[in-house]
């Protein structure tokens, strides 16, 4: 039982670490795909959203090849002492990755319902444009970006296919997931996989409530 | 000075502007699509022109030549917009102290204070901007761009969503704040009527290009399509003080000025103010002292102007007061009117059409 809550606690934490470093990069990026037009948009926009169809073992392949100990990167934090590669931190970029669609998303969404001509109205009244962004563009959107996190957040506490491959399944990284995994590996394995099946349908369920939640308010507070 | 020599590409036509504009209340007046809100995007730097130059009296604020192109935030106009475009999240308080904040005291031009007295909004601070009726929301508007301090002022036909009563008070009211802070005024509108009585200046602007620049009824005389649609009539405008009033008489008396009136009582409060108009068809022009009418106001006057628009014609009477009275042609014939007659005007007390 003690192993099962800690198993609870570390997915929570993957979950909360990756969805906090994931949105302020997936706003940014959100608005920028909604208001600019860059050269490369397309091809970064397509970046950011495959994700969300390519199978995770494969964008936990990319991470690896990317991030892990053969990698340029891998080998300058080698230098420093550091490692991400099959640690728990392994585990957080998993989940960002593979959530990060599902915030971006969102977020293109919700600023794409703001209107514009109110940020016009903003710049001749003297407001530059971050002002403008923090004051109006955000808070009008703040609905969508926070539906779109408890998403991403959902996303990030099911994520396994990403996760197996670059953190690997140690006993740091041994989220959710992958504790179900293991334990329906090993003999006599169910009854303690179950809890954290339920937990699993619990949480996945709350999340989704909240979502569809924040979502109807965000069209309620548009109207 | 606001000199203007603008060119912008749009789908059906070119939008080129050359002009030179005085500070004063001038309207510019087009059919829609003509490009006055892209005209006046131009000038606020929220399009960017294709070619030309752009200074507000010594501040360059395009040139394409120079590669000077200064941004929305520091060419300091004021932009009072269709839909007045109140931010929603925000108490018309925040909305209102939105540019007031971003400015040092020192660049400051009015008071906080001064500036929700004037617009009257003082009881509606602390509401949503959703909560407001459409002239309300216009003068939320208005405060919130006065505040942030502009040089010049460009309303972008503010009053189309209201009715007449509420637009022509929200006109005089702005003739007032035009005055008050001698802040001049670019004022966009399709209906010429309106801003007849107000504006000084009347720019006309026809398929992207300005094809008029004159006072208002002389330009209005000038318009080669009829340019009064039904129900936007010409009006005289003015605001009044209560000064005596009987019940039993049924009569009260108010004054402007230079001029009392006499009009039906009211049961209003005695020393009170009132907004009035007398529509331009409804007064009657005569040569000699009328004699034994029912008619309470008789005022002798000088003819100043007659302008003749097709079969109509104004006729601008100094009166004590400006009139504009309507007649036909044919009046004109028969009384021999012209500048400097003498005449008189008659106006029945029902004729006064109240606004506020």
């Amino acid at each position: 039982m003690n192993q099962q809550v800690e198993i609870i606690l570390l997915s929570l934490k993957v979950a909360f670490l990756s969805t906090a470093i994931l949105v302020p990069i997936g706003t940014f990026l959100g608005w920028l795909f909604s208001r600019k037009t860059f050269f490369g948009k397309s091809l970064l926009e397509g970046v950011v959203n495959v994700p969300l169809v390519l199978p995770p073992i494969v964008t936990g392949y990319f991470l690896l090849f990317a991030l892990g100990p053969n990698s340029a990167i891998g080998k300058f934090l080698d230098k420093l002492g550091l490692q991400l590669a099959f640690t728990w931190h392994a585990a957080v970029i998993a989940a960002a990755m593979v959530s990060m669609p599902l915030l971006v998303r969102a977020v293109k969404v919700a600023v794409d319902s703001v209107d514009d001509k109110l940020e016009d109205a903003g710049r001749v009244l003297h407001a530059g444009e971050l002002h403008i962004f923090f004051k109006i563009t955000l808070p009008l959107a703040m609905h969508g970006i926070i539906a779109g996190a408890v998403l991403a957040f959902a996303r990030a506490l099911g994520e396994f296919g990403a996760t197996i491959i670059f953190a690997s399944n140690v006993p740091e990284a041994r989220t959710i997931p992958l504790a179900v995994y293991t334990y329906l590996n090993q003999v006599d394995g169910e009854s303690q996989a179950n809890i954290l099946v339920i937990v699993s349908m619990v949480l996945a369920y709350v999340s989704i409530l909240l979502n569809e939640l924040l979502m109807r308010r965000f069209k309620h507070a548009k109207n | 000075m606001l000199k203007i020599n603008l060119q912008k590409k749009l789908q059906r036509f070119t939008l080129e502007l050359d002009l030179e504009i005085k500070p004063a209340f001038t309207a510019l007046f087009g059919p829609s699509g003509a490009g006055k809100t892209t005209s006046l995007n131009l000038l606020a730097g929220l399009t960017k022109p294709d070619s030309g130059k752009l200074s507000l009296k010594q501040k360059q604020f395009y040139s394409e030549k120079q590669k000077i192109n200064i941004k929305p935030q520091q060419r300091n106009l004021g932009y009072i917009f269709q839909e007045s475009r109140l931010f929603p999240h925000m108490t018309v308080k925040q909305n209102i102290e939105f540019g007031f904040q971003l400015l040092t005291p020192n660049s400051r031009k009015f008071s906080f204070d001064e500036i929700i007295e004037t617009t009257g909004i003082v009881s509606l601070l602390e509401r949503s901007p959703a909560a407001l009726s459409g002239g309300e929301k216009q003068r939320v508007a208005l405060a919130r761009a006065l505040l942030a301090s502009p040089d010049y002022l460009l309303m972008d036909e503010p009053l189309a969503s209201l009715d007449q009563p509420t637009r022509l008070s929200f006109l005089i009211f702005l003739k007032s704040i035009y005055q008050k802070f001698n802040l001049p005024i670019l004022y966009v509108t399709h209906d010429i009527a309106s801003v007849i009585n107000f504006a000084d200046e009347v720019l006309i602007l026809k398929e992207g290009k300005i094809v008029g620049y004159d006072k208002p009824m002389r330009l209005l005389a000038q318009l080669q399509t009829r340019p009064l649609a039904a129900g936007e009539d010409i009006t005289n405008i003015f605001k009044l003080e209560i000064i005596r009033q009987s019940k039993s008489r049924g009569i009260t008396v108010v004054k402007s000025d230079k001029l009392e009136f006499v009009l039906p009582h009211l049961d209003l409060e005695t020393g009170g103010e009132l907004l009035l108009n007398i529509p331009a068809s409804e007064i009657i022009l005569g040569i000699t002292e009328p004699n034994g009418l029912s008619a309470s106001n008789i005022l002798p006057g000088i003819i100043e102007n007659i302008y003749h628009l097709q079969e109509r014609v104004l006729v601008e009477v100094n009166a004590g007061e400006k009139f504009t009275v309507e007649i036909v042609e044919a009046t004109v014939e028969r009384l021999n009117l012209k500048k400097g007659t003498p005449v008189y005007l008659i106006i029945k007390a029902s004729s006064f059409r109240r606004l506020s």
